[in-house]
């Protein structure tokens, strides 16, 4: 497995779509945090309910560390490069989760550079606004732990869609439609929606609770949306092993 | 001691079609065996299978008595090439060679090696989607050499390489060869492979038409002989006695096969018979092979079987 990581790291190093994604991503992270710190009102508190809604906002960025988890997976099958791996490892299923695995640490690397953007960028800027954080005790553990968990597993999740569709488009067209319309929608009709979907748990991973009325407790959350991506990425790799490669 | 590559009453049928069906023949261990047929008659969905890309409908395709997903090394025990390889648009050539290294636990100085064997050196560190066909088959050759493997699976390796590019693909198939690998090569086009080649599986619409040493086929190819008599009906019927296959040519010849031309003359001679003509017909390897595929839906451009 150690091997069909470091083949994995190795792949996504060497392509420019990874670094162009991530690029997007960050920049995209950015901008959100700047435009809510330049409207944050002047000296006001800032608590660990707070820090969650701003994770919430700034994890709009992380849609596209989901799409290049989809956009490399899908990818081997597009250019045919997943032949040549499954040759050297004929059962298959190991590539997947070395893939799932690589794409998670990228993630969490991504998650990772957002928070240092926050503490380099962010706490300046609010020192300046004289604005005064109360992050009392332990309380920011949980929203900065589920920042990195949700970066991480969320590109995790693309590569169980893009191994489970092969398709690129079609994967991504079906990830962002369920992401931003979709599920959304059903959050009007039905608050489970609300709790248990997929938006619903990534609020309770930020410990947003403005966002959503009735959100799970962190824990919760965490293992929730950790089995929606072992749920695609099972998914993906039940379907591979079933299907002839072409 | 069990052949390099078995296949065995392989079967694969897609939907209602049937790519492949009861299919056997053996690549012994260091022989170099041709897999010759037209275009759709099966060669790479059988190639597939014994690769472990594509699930037999019943039968099987073993690497020395295993199936492929049974080897604990493939990489070090077969390397394939696969018809129009593939590859990352936007990865180097080496970049390719060393994330399939890390994958195999091949050493990194391995890459460099290979790169040198196809002769990629100078272009390994452009981006793939500016290589040329020819460039690709190079890579995809280097790709199947990284682990040293025993056996080797080629799928149409000639395909797009120029007549410089075929000749080098020769010289390394009869290296390879040298080198005591076993090589199951297939090839559309008999001419590409026939010089390399020690025996030859001939298989059309899926089925196995023939499987013999490329010499059998030689002489097979030139039992021919063609008799201008003005009297064919007793030619025939005298030749016929000594068993040999007489067929009516369409310009009033006989097609004789399964006797020599001076036997011919000798009978004719004996039973009083005029003979106006007695030719040993030039029929080539790809004369019998056209005539072994003779479908002509199925059978490849006249040109390109000829070309050589």
């Amino acid at each position: 497995m150690s091997a069909l990581l470091r083949a994995e790291l190795l792949k996504l190093r060497t392509t420019r779509t990874t670094w162009v994604l991530l690029g997007i991503a960050l920049a995209i992270a950015a901008g959100v945090l700047v435009i809510i710190l330049s409207v944050l009102e002047r000296s006001r508190t800032i608590t660990d309910d707070n820090l969650g809604a701003l994770f919430s906002f700034i994890s709009i960025a992380d849609l596209l560390v989901l799409c290049l988890g989809i956009v490399a997976a899908a990818g081997e099958f597009r250019h045919g490069t997943v032949t040549a791996g499954f040759l050297i490892t004929p059962s298959r299923w190991p590539v997947v989760v070395a893939k799932a695995i690589a794409y998670a640490l990228v993630g969490l690397a991504y998650g990772a550079a957002t928070l240092l953007l926050l503490l380099v960028v962010g706490l300046p800027w609010l020192a300046a606004k004289d604005v005064t954080l109360e992050l009392g005790g332990t309380g920011w553990i949980e929203p900065v732990t589920g920042r990195l968990l949700y970066a991480g597993l969320s590109a995790a999740l693309g590569v169980g869609l893009g191994t489970l569709f092969r398709n690129q488009a079609a994967a991504l067209v079906t990830a962002l439609v369920t992401l931003l319309a979709v599920e959304p929608a059903l959050q009007l009709v039905s608050d489970a929606v609300g709790t248990y979907g997929l938006n619903g748990t990534s609020a309770a991973l930020f410990g947003d609770s403005e966002s959503f009325s009735d959100v799970l407790p962190f824990w919760a959350g965490a293992l929730l949306y950790a089995g929606y991506a072992a749920l695609f990425v099972g998914a993906g790799i039940a379907l591979t092993l079933r299907r002839d490669v072409s | 001691m069990s052949a390099a590559v078995t296949v065995e009453s392989l079967t694969k049928r897609f939907g209602q079609t049937t790519a492949v069906e009861d299919l056997s023949f053996e690549v012994p261990e260091g022989k170099v065996v041709g897999f010759l047929g037209p275009n759709g008659a099966g060669k790479t969905t059988t190639l597939r299978a014994l690769l472990g890309l594509v699930a037999p409908s019943s039968g099987r395709a073993v690497i020395a008595g295993r199936l492929y997903r049974e080897l604990a090394d493939p990489a070090r025990e077969v390397g394939a090439v696969l018809e129009n390889a593939r590859f990352h648009p936007g990865r180097s050539g080496r970049n390719h060679l060393l994330v399939l290294a890390a994958a195999a636990v091949v050493p990194d100085a391995r890459v460099d090696e290979v790169l040198a064997m196809v002769g990629l050196s100078d272009d390994a560190g452009r981006r793939v989607g500016g290589y040329s066909l020819g460039m690709r088959q190079r890579l995809s050759l280097a790709a199947a050499l990284l682990g040293d493997p025993r056996v080797l699976v080629l799928d149409e390796p000639a395909n797009g390489l120029d007549p410089q590019g075929i000749r080098w693909l020769r010289d390394v198939l009869r290296s390879l060869a040298g080198e005591g690998r076993a090589v199951l090569v297939s090839s559309h086009v008999l001419a590409e492979i026939a010089q390399t080649v020690d025996d030859v599986v001939v298989i059309g619409r899926g089925k196995l038409l023939a499987q013999a040493p490329v010499g059998e086929l030689t002489r097979r190819a030139s039992a021919g002989v063609r008799a201008r008599t003005p009297d064919p009906t007793k030619l025939a019927e005298v030749l016929r006695a000594e068993g040999a296959a007489v067929e009516a040519g369409h310009d009033g010849t006989l097609l004789i096969r399964g006797i020599d031309p001076a036997r011919v003359g000798e009978l004719a001679a004996s039973s009083g018979i005029v003979l106006q003509e007695l030719t040993q017909l030039g029929a080539t390897l790809e004369d019998v092979f056209l005539e072994l595929t003779g479908d002509s839906s199925l059978a490849p451009a006249g040109d390109q079987l000829r070309g050589s």
